[in-house]
């Protein structure tokens, strides 16, 4: 094996490297997809005090190959409205954005002498900002393919939102450029040894903030997660994906923080260097060099840590917030910080001693907050203004939450209900709304007389009556005419409004407190009239109409006569 | 067997043509959007052609500002607008005679200048070499003057887009 590697010429060589790296950071990348996926249920369901998916495999850890082989074999729907080629084709380019980007990305010094980056581009960071820029493609053509209101607003909305970030994002790195004096990755992160405050973050604070606020945007994550806002969008652009094909956006927009975190720490947290024990040089051994990709693997998975906490702690913004943040705020301090740092380095190379600092003030900008809205809002103070407060105090509540769970094994789930769902069962309380059966009176006759009122009222039309007809058998009881032939519940149609109980005249259907219906096909799960007569027990005395007056007489302008 | 970067060049060169007939005349469909599409795929495989001439500044550039920006606020105007129209509208005479006439002019000014200019096998080969540090020299050297009259012009039109776009708001 190492004579034949030996044997080969130099391009021959590199070529045969070069794959076997792609391979390896292409599996590496689609790992972590995988397994941040899980790491994000498992974190957010710490914060809000459950346990999140621990089913499957030792600590759930084969979760993510669980909702891989569900995705692939769920029903693959294309609603007939769609415009089929860019159906096809939203979800494809979803990911490549973000698998081309790692080409630039130097995830390691050496091992032996192969550099551990896939392209030393002279222009990396461009390079990448021209990938970052075709990341949009991908949701505004979903949601142009869906043809249909809710995608096409989630489509134009990430538009928007991506070109106005892009160039926050863009000017925002400028400054480092200016410091560095090189657009090459590599020759940043070398830029970047020597001592802890040799790295950006510490140097250009304001350009390291402006960029994490953009890359936020730029991956949809939460403060900024517009395009898919569930409340106003139904979901947004991916709406009438399913499948694989809605997979495909899933990971393409965690491949996307993978990238963003990878950006972050090559720009500005020394890439794979640390300060300390030698390791800001390239390594001299192989135990180095893996070293080093462990400490920028690291690094990075700090930052992911870092997204997934942040969206569980915060709402997100407004549409029209979003805008005024990237235009009018983040835009104006990435100008003045880049002119700022141009100074200084024309001053400095004018040998021009320094004495005071230069950074730049943030400066409030006049709006016509005061007259816009009619409900009068109290102003904020300094410490409000300042939004750290208020910031600080999120992660303080969030990261209480999320140590009692992880460490403590204390939280409200816990106090409260005594355990976990499956193992402790549910109290339900009074006068919940669970799944509609038909009951019997107590002389177990049935009690609905197909009278279809349900039926009509059923706001999905989960229910279905076949009325007996002439010929068909009469009422089980004697003081009604008849009773349904057949009557179905399609369970996974029904909402539970119980606007069925509301309307029936016979008081014959009632909302249970079944809450888990589970089966294994969608016929299991459209319940016929014997089993739903089984599952509904018997109910009190024929009272028809009894109490129903007695309520309109408690009523006292009701106008019944009795 | 040809070496690697010719295979490439034809195979972007072709594929900047087609896609470029596609833009403007398209036989499958005459949705504009689809136009907008094969437009990006032009303007990514020139980029290729970029890389091939070891100029990758200006691929990156070409991929940042046209396919990632222009392109996209493009698709997104042609988002808003209503499309029925566009896409019911016929071929007029009018139009396909001047625009191949137009287009026929175009190609013999290239041909001319192309037979005028010689093969350029001698000429010294591309300095940028992906370097933009002596494309940067040369911009603010060279052709300063040049430079900040097309950003004047950038800054005049968008002083103009403002003023237009609040005009009713008096």
């Amino acid at each position: 094996m190492i004579d034949w590697l030996n044997n080969l010429s130099d391009t021959q060589q590199f070529a045969v490297f070069t794959a076997v790296k792609v391979v390896a950071v292409f599996a590496v990348l689609m790992t972590m997809v995988a397994y941040i996926v899980l790491v994000e249920r498992r974190v957010c369901a710490f914060i809000q005090d459950r346990v999140g998916p621990n089913r499957v495999g030792p600590f759930g850890l084969l979760q993510p190959a669980a909702d891989a082989i569900k995705a692939f074999f769920k029903e693959e729907f294309t609603p007939a409205q769609v415009r089929k080629v860019y159906f096809v084709l939203a979800p494809a380019i979803a990911l490549m954005p973000a698998i081309l980007n790692l080409a630039v990305i130097p995830f390691g010094s050496q091992l032996g002498r192969q550099p551990m980056v896939l392209a030393n581009l002279n222009v990396g960071i461009l390079y990448t900002f021209g990938m970052v820029s075709l990341g949009v493609y991908s949701i505004v053509l979903a949601g142009y393919a869906a043809n249909s209101k809710y995608p096409f607003l989630g489509g134009i909305r990430s538009s928007a939102q991506m070109i106005s970030y892009e160039i926050s994002m863009g000017l925002s790195v400028i400054p480092v450029f200016l410091l560095t004096g090189s657009l090459n990755l590599n020759e940043v992160i070398s830029y970047q040894t020597g001592g802890l405050l040799h790295w950006l973050v510490f140097k250009q604070p304001l350009a390291f903030a402006i960029f994490l606020g953009a890359a936020f945007a730029e991956t949809n994550r939460t403060p900024f997660d517009l395009p898919e806002a569930e409340q106003e969008l139904a979901g947004g652009y991916n709406i009438e994906y399913s499948s694989i094909k809605f997979a495909l956006f899933f990971m393409g927009e965690y491949a996307n923080m993978i990238l963003a975190s990878a950006m972050m720490v090559t720009l500005f947290f020394g890439g794979w260097t640390l300060p300390w024990f030698g390791l800001d040089q390239p390594a001299a051994t192989l135990l180095g060099g893996i070293a080093q990709i462990a400490i920028f693997l690291a690094k990075v998975l700090v930052f992911l840590l870092v997204i997934i906490w942040v969206r569980w702690m915060w709402p997100r913004f407004r549409y029209d917030q979003l805008m005024d943040l990237g235009w009018r705020r983040f835009l104006p301090l990435a100008l003045a910080n880049i002119v700022v740092t141009a100074v200084v380095l024309w001053l400095k190379s004018l040998n021009q001693i320094l004495s005071f600092s230069l950074t730049p003030r943030f400066s409030r900008v006049p709006g016509d907050n005061e007259n816009r809205m009619i409900v009068k809002r109290k102003p904020l103070n300094f410490w409000e203004r300042l939004y750290l407060p208020a910031i600080i105090g999120g992660f303080k509540v969030t990261w209480r939450h999320f140590a009692n769970t992880l460490f403590r094994g204390r939280n409200a789930a816990k106090i409260v209900a005594k355990g976990y769902y499956p193992e402790v069962p549910w109290t339900v309380g009074e006068g919940y709304r669970g799944a509609p059966y038909l009951v019997r009176d107590q002389d177990g006759n049935t009690k609905c007389v197909s009278c279809q009122l349900c039926e009509f009222i059923c706001p999905p039309k989960a229910i279905k009556i076949i009325p007996p007809g002439p010929a068909g058998p009469p009422a089980d009881r004697r003081n009604a005419e008849k009773m349904p032939l057949e009557f179905e519940i399609n369970m996974l149609r029904c909402i539970f409004c119980g606007f069925c109980q509301e309307v029936c005249p016979e008081e014959a259907i009632f909302l249970q407190k079944d809450y888990s219906l589970t089966g294994t096909s969608r016929e299991e799960m459209i319940y016929n009239k014997e089993k739903l007569l089984e599952l509904g027990g018997t109910h009190g005395g024929i009272q028809k109409w009894k109490h129903k007056s007695e309520e309109a007489k408690a009523q006292e302008n009701f106008p019944v006569k009795t | 067997m040809p070496a690697l970067p010719d295979i490439l060049f034809y195979v972007f060169a072709y594929l900047t043509l087609l896609c470029g007939v596609l833009v403007v005349a398209n036989p499958f469909s005459r949705n504009p959007v689809t136009s907008a599409m094969f437009l990006v795929l032009t303007i990514l495989s020139m980029a290729g052609l970029f890389v091939l001439l070891h100029a990758f500044f200006l691929a990156a550039v070409q991929i940042l500002v046209y396919a990632g920006a222009v392109m996209v606020l493009f698709l997104f105007v042609i988002m808003l607008l209503d499309l029925k129209e566009e896409e019911r509208r016929r071929i007029k005479m009018f139009g396909l005679v001047g625009g191949l006439v137009s287009a026929g002019a175009i190609a013999l000014i290239l041909l001319k200048t192309l037979r005028a200019a010689g093969s350029g096998a001698d000429a010294p080969g591309p300095s940028l070499e992906g370097n933009p540090v002596p494309l940067g020299k040369l911009l603010f050297t060279q052709y300063l003057l040049p430079f900040e009259v097309v950003s004047v012009l950038l800054l005049v039109a968008m002083v103009g887009v403002i003023l237009l776009s609040k005009k009713d708001s008096k």
